[in-house]
């Protein structure tokens, strides 16, 4: 059922040659009645040099006709006028008989189009029931929790990679509810969630006369995240202000959404809105991407710096993030928010979502690791290595400029990053020490990769990584006891906690054939 | 076992002694600011679980 709209046999196709004379915005005013996030998506789409649009009716089946029914409880004189599923090309073509011919490299993207009607609340609109379009093929735009979409247009299945974006329509579903279904498609079991699976929990929460156009909050979305089992961490601002007044410096939102997103997990951050609209209630979209720029000024100018407590001041890989990529719901998809464009002040809520079985979030996992880091350094200073003394130099608390970024991954996909790639100088790890990691490291990792400013955006290579086991809680007995250290890798070497003390542990040096800088790992 | 043993990577530090034997060094480290990085890192799952407490509602 979960697919089953983007499968189902068309009636009426129509296909569009859409090069220029072809107006978008005359189809979509005409055709669409103007919709802003139509328009998004056709603009989108004509970016990217779409030369063919596919235009199918289809009938409701599945989640579509399941969300008719449900907005009939709510609105009994609602009625679907019309459905279209349109889908975008690149390649040229005139005719239905030529889409048998179309590959997946020909295919931009879709949008499922619905057009609503309630007559008792003078309600008559169209909008994006879904859409999922290609990103950016661009090596600085990082969209790594994109998913696999099957859809059927005419006589033929395609594949699209993206993120699902989905626009409410105040009548079953608002930003939320949207927001959560962009953010947990692909992730839950049955590979997507309808509004009423959304809705049934929210009532249980807010009680049986809960109206989907009242919108959720905070706690419901934990519940949802509850009841599939996904593990998150989370902040709302206005708690945590009333007892720690410089909350939003200290764990500023940025670093729950680009933690998110790194790990192929996404995130969601809820704002209030400024200006003419300061009054319509806070608003939450998702993120799944950012783009980075190798060339920003802000970590040379020694802006980007930031201090967890004592010693332990780095620079943030995100850092180089320009921008956020996600989807407004009521704006259209793959939209970039400048990474700093919500105020801090006004931003009141931030989700990070986490692999199964994780336990923390990225930014904690980056506090353990350059807590673990900076302590062996000194160990390390007499190191002939070139760049263990650059990384034990710039480690220095008068310095403080190491780059760290955090990936969380499987254990088979960071052993075959060591197996693929070579250091600088052209040296693979050794086989036997593969051996020991894929025999005795957890299926899980928190990766903290260490980096120099110079070294980690314009060449997107590292020093070495600090490996931490994600599947112990975060809490204050297992950090005292060392329990989520695992190894350390740094050039020329393999360090690993053996015995001692907490604070004075003991460690084995063992050596890494990998004596250079080392590709970043890229999911 | 001493007390406040840690054996978080024991298992891999045999692992690599057996295969690496004679080329293993052993040295201590005093590990630093461990105060700093658990009230840091104590702050995110309390952030956590008091979002329990959040009244933010979307309806934007």
């Amino acid at each position: 059922m979960m697919d089953s709209h983007r499968r189902v046999e068309a009636g009426n196709v129509t296909v569009h040659p859409v090069s220029s004379p072809f107006s978008f915005f005359a189809y979509t005013d005409n055709q669409f009645g103007g919709c802003e996030s139509i328009h998004r998506c056709c603009s989108l789409a004509r970016s990217h040099g779409v030369q063919t649009v596919v235009e199918e009716s289809i009938p409701a089946v599945g989640l579509i006709a399941d969300e008719n029914a449900e907005i009939t409880e709510y609105e009994p004189d609602h009625t679907m006028v019309a459905l279209k599923r349109v889908s975008f090309w690149t390649t040229p073509f005139a005719s239905e008989t030529e889409i048998a011919n179309q590959s997946d490299e020909g295919f931009f993207g879709y949008a499922i189009l619905k057009h609503d009607r309630v007559p008792a609340k003078g309600f008559d609109r169209w909008h994006v029931f879904e859409a999922v379009f290609r990103g950016y093929a661009n090596a600085h735009n990082c969209t790594p929790c994109t998913r696999d979409h099957h859809i059927r247009v005419g006589p033929k299945e395609f594949r699209i990679s993206g993120r699902l974006y989905a626009q409410q329509n105040g009548l079953n579903k608002i930003c939320a509810h949207v927001a959560m279904r962009s953010l947990l498609a692909g992730r839950v079991p049955a590979g997507d969630l309808s509004y009423r699976a959304i809705n049934k929990i929210v009532r249980e929460s807010r009680g049986p006369d809960y109206r989907p156009a009242e919108g959720f909050g905070v706690e419901e979305i934990r519940e949802i995240l509850h009841r599939f089992s996904i593990p998150f961490r989370d902040i709302d601002y206005a708690v945590e202000s009333k007892t720690t007044t410089d909350i939003r410096t200290t764990h500023p939102y940025r670093k729950f959404i680009y933690a998110g997103i790194e790990s192929g997990c996404g995130s969601l951050l809820g704002f209030r809105m400024a200006g003419p609209k300061a009054t319509e209630g806070a608003h939450i979209v998702p993120f799944f991407g950012h783009t980075f720029n190798k060339d920003t000024w802000v970590p040379d100018a020694e802006m980007a710096y930031f201090n967890i407590g004592g010693s332990l001041g780095y620079i943030p890989s995100d850092s180089w993030t320009g921008s956020f990529i996600g989807h407004d719901d009521n704006i259209g998809p793959n939209l970039c928010v400048p990474r700093l464009y919500v105020d801090p002040a006004h931003a009141d809520y931030a989700l990070e979502l986490l692999p199964d079985g994780v336990q923390y979030g990225g930014a904690q996992a980056e506090g353990l690791g350059i807590h673990y880091l900076y302590s062996l350094l000194p160990s390390l200073s007499q190191s002939e290595n070139p760049w263990v003394k650059r990384l034990a130099k710039a480690a220095n608390p008068e310095v403080k400029r190491v780059v760290f970024r955090a990936v969380c991954l499987r254990k088979e996909r960071y052993i075959q990053h060591l197996s693929e790639n070579v250091d600088w100088a052209g040296n693979r790890e050794n086989p036997k020490m593969l051996e020991v990691l894929q025999n005795h490291l957890p299926a899980q990792l928190w990766v903290v990769e260490a980096s120099l400013p110079h070294l980690f955006p314009a060449n997107l290579r590292k020093v070495g990584e600090i490996l931490l086991d994600p599947e112990i809680p975060a809490t204050d007995q297992p950090i005292k006891a060392n329990k989520h250290f695992l190894m350390a890798r740094l050039p020329g070497s393999w360090a690993v906690m053996k015995a001692g003390t907490q604070d004075q542990p003991d460690f084995l040096d063992s050596p890494s054939a990998i004596t250079t800088h080392f590709p970043l790992l890229l999911l | 076992m001493t007390e406040g043993t840690t054996f978080t990577s024991t298992k891999i530090a045999q692992e690599m002694a057996r295969v690496f034997g004679a080329q293993i060094k052993t040295f201590q480290v005093t590990l630093k600011d461990r105060e700093a990085v658990q009230t840091y890192i104590r702050k995110y799952e309390d952030a956590h679980k008091n979002a329990a407490k959040s009244k933010l509602v979307f309806r934007g």
